[in-house]
């Protein structure tokens, strides 16, 4: 019953959501803070590039990528002759293909969220001396918190959930390549239905958890604030 | 002094035009930018600021030069000492009332943050977040928060516009005290006619295209009038009975109805008008 706690697809479907998502976070800000900037080319063409894989097939986002990142293609043959990094039928093909479908998530949430934030309170941080980075830090990135949770959750429950870009770039070899979601695939194949619902029920349950843990984090500084203005409040009452 | 000249073509309702400004303002006194709604009272405080570049300009600050097209100077807008309080008080929402002020100053001192909750009246508020502040304590911390940066000039883009009579004679007050009080030249744009004469020593007309020094608030609004009593006030209504016109005014927050010939101008409700009294007889002159 609890073999599958201790088996490879889900320890390869942790280590790939968390790093997954840490690089969403990263590359996610910057490129939905660059792209709800002012409209340019430049920008328009980041725009289009994000958005591809979220309304692109991923069967046919995979092939595409199949050929670009093989040993033979453009930039798999960079990868492989600078780093030495195979990318087809390896970890880092599976880690590419939940990093690229989750990260329009983010991209899209951190730019809705940059936009509707009231553009006077970055110029009142700027008339009151704060450099770009303070700026970033302090004003910007604290204001589009909710964008980036809601960012960082849709794009992990795409990036655990995903098949057709892990089935071609990773190809499916169990025990290296053969996450969750391709492991139910599987199951479901090989006519083992029991197996296959334990394994949905296992990541029913990792992507709830991850809901509750990211919200929690969302919520909680809400809460804390509230118990902070409530005990200020009695302290005055106490003093009157 | 302030010397500020500068050109920006700018949008209005009525079309395209340029502004064309050439201003010098006395140090240490506190101005107004008085005009109708588009035309650039906003975008002038924008330029000074830096938050704005004009097609070509100069401005120059107690002896430092913060704009100089012909030389492409232009010294960002945060390294200008200036507060600027915003017409919708921009606060940090995730900041508290002490934290927003506390972020303004360029070194931690809490014993100046202190005072300047002190003066507006915000210690009880310190904790809190703006949004849970009415938009007079939301004024006062923007104008504290202003205060905090130590600026060489304080900018505010309409800041009593939104609150009600009895907050916008406090906040006055405070507006006047603080010029008095650390010396720093104001430009205060507004709307508000009875403000301007209760606050400024001198007003800037914005008339389209041009930019005029009136000096002293009286010579704008009553110069052609010799009553000795007179008010500013706003047409609501304009009713024709006959050969007479019977105008409802606001004067302050009190209503009250004048008559006046059928045949002495047009007037529409929004209209400002100066009421004076010669001869116990009300005169009316558009504004």
């Amino acid at each position: 019953m609890f073999d599958i706690l201790t088996g490879a697809p889900l320890q390869l479907t942790l280590k790939v959501s968390a790093i997954s998502v840490l690089l969403q976070f990263l590359v996610g800000i910057p490129m939905g803070l660059f792209i709800a900037g002012r409209s340019s080319p430049l920008r328009r063409i980041v725009d289009i590039l994000t958005t591809l894989p979220m309304i692109f097939p991923p069967m046919a986002l995979g092939f595409f990528l199949l050929l670009l990142l093989g040993k033979n293609g453009l930039f798999g043959a960079f990868l492989l002759q600078v780093f030495g990094l195979r990318m087809i039928f390896t970890f880092w093909g599976i880690l590419f293909a939940a990093f690229i479908v989750g990260l329009p998530f983010m991209v899209k949430s951190v730019q809705a969220a940059r936009r509707q934030m009231d553009e006077t309170i970055v110029e009142a941080a700027a008339t009151l001396g704060k450099s770009p980075m303070t700026i970033l830090l302090r004003v910007i990135l604290p204001n589009i918190r909710g964008g980036v949770i809601t960012g960082l959750l849709l794009a992990f429950g795409r990036s655990l959930g995903e098949v057709g870009i892990s089935l071609i770039l990773g190809g499916n070899i169990i025990g290296r390549t053969e996450t969750l979601s391709l492991a139910i695939y599987n199951a479901v194949f090989d006519g083992d239905f029991q197996l296959a619902a334990r394994l949905s029920i296992l990541l029913s349950l990792l992507a709830i958890a991850v809901i509750l843990l990211l919200n929690g984090t969302h919520y909680r500084s809400f809460f804390l604030n509230v118990i902070h203005q409530s005990r200020l409040h009695m302290k005055r009452f106490k003093k009157s | 002094m302030i010397e500020f000249s500068a050109r920006k073509k700018l949008l209005s309702n009525s079309g395209e035009f340029t502004l064309s400004l050439d201003i010098s303002i006395p140090e240490g006194e506190l101005v107004a930018f008085f005009g109708a709604s588009g035309t650039g009272k906003t975008t002038s405080l924008r330029m000074i600021a830096g938050l704005t570049t004009p097609d070509c300009g100069y401005l120059q600050v107690n002896g430092n030069v913060w704009l100089d097209s012909a030389k492409k100077v232009q010294l960002p807008v945060n390294q200008r000492p200036v507060g600027f309080v915003f017409q919708n008080y921009a606060l940090f929402p995730n900041m508290t009332v002490r934290e927003n002020i506390l972020f303004a100053q360029k070194e931690k001192k809490e014993k100046e943050v202190q005072t300047l909750l002190e003066v507006f009246g915000l210690e009880v508020l310190q904790h809190r977040k703006p949004s849970l502040l009415s938009g007079g304590q939301q004024q006062r911390v923007a104008l504290a928060r202003a205060i905090a940066r130590k600026p060489q000039l304080l900018l505010l883009d309409e800041p009593l516009s939104a609150l009600d009579m009895e907050t916008r004679t406090s906040i006055q007050n405070e507006l006047r005290m603080i010029n008095r009080e650390w010396g720093i030249t104001t430009i205060l744009v507004s709307h508000d006619i009875s403000e301007i004469f209760r606050l400024c020593s001198r007003v800037y007309s914005f008339n389209g295209n041009t930019v005029e020094d009136k000096g002293a608030p009286a010579n704008l609004f009553n110069s052609r009038l010799s009553g000795k009593v007179q008010f500013v006030g706003e047409v609501l209504e304009c009713v024709q009975e006959d050969i007479v016109r019977i105008l409802t005014l606001v004067v302050g927050n009190t209503p009250v109805k004048v008559v006046v010939p059928a045949t002495e101008g047009d007037y529409a409700p929004g209209d400002k008008v100066l009421i004076a009294s010669k001869a116990f007889n009300p005169i009316i002159r558009k504004l």
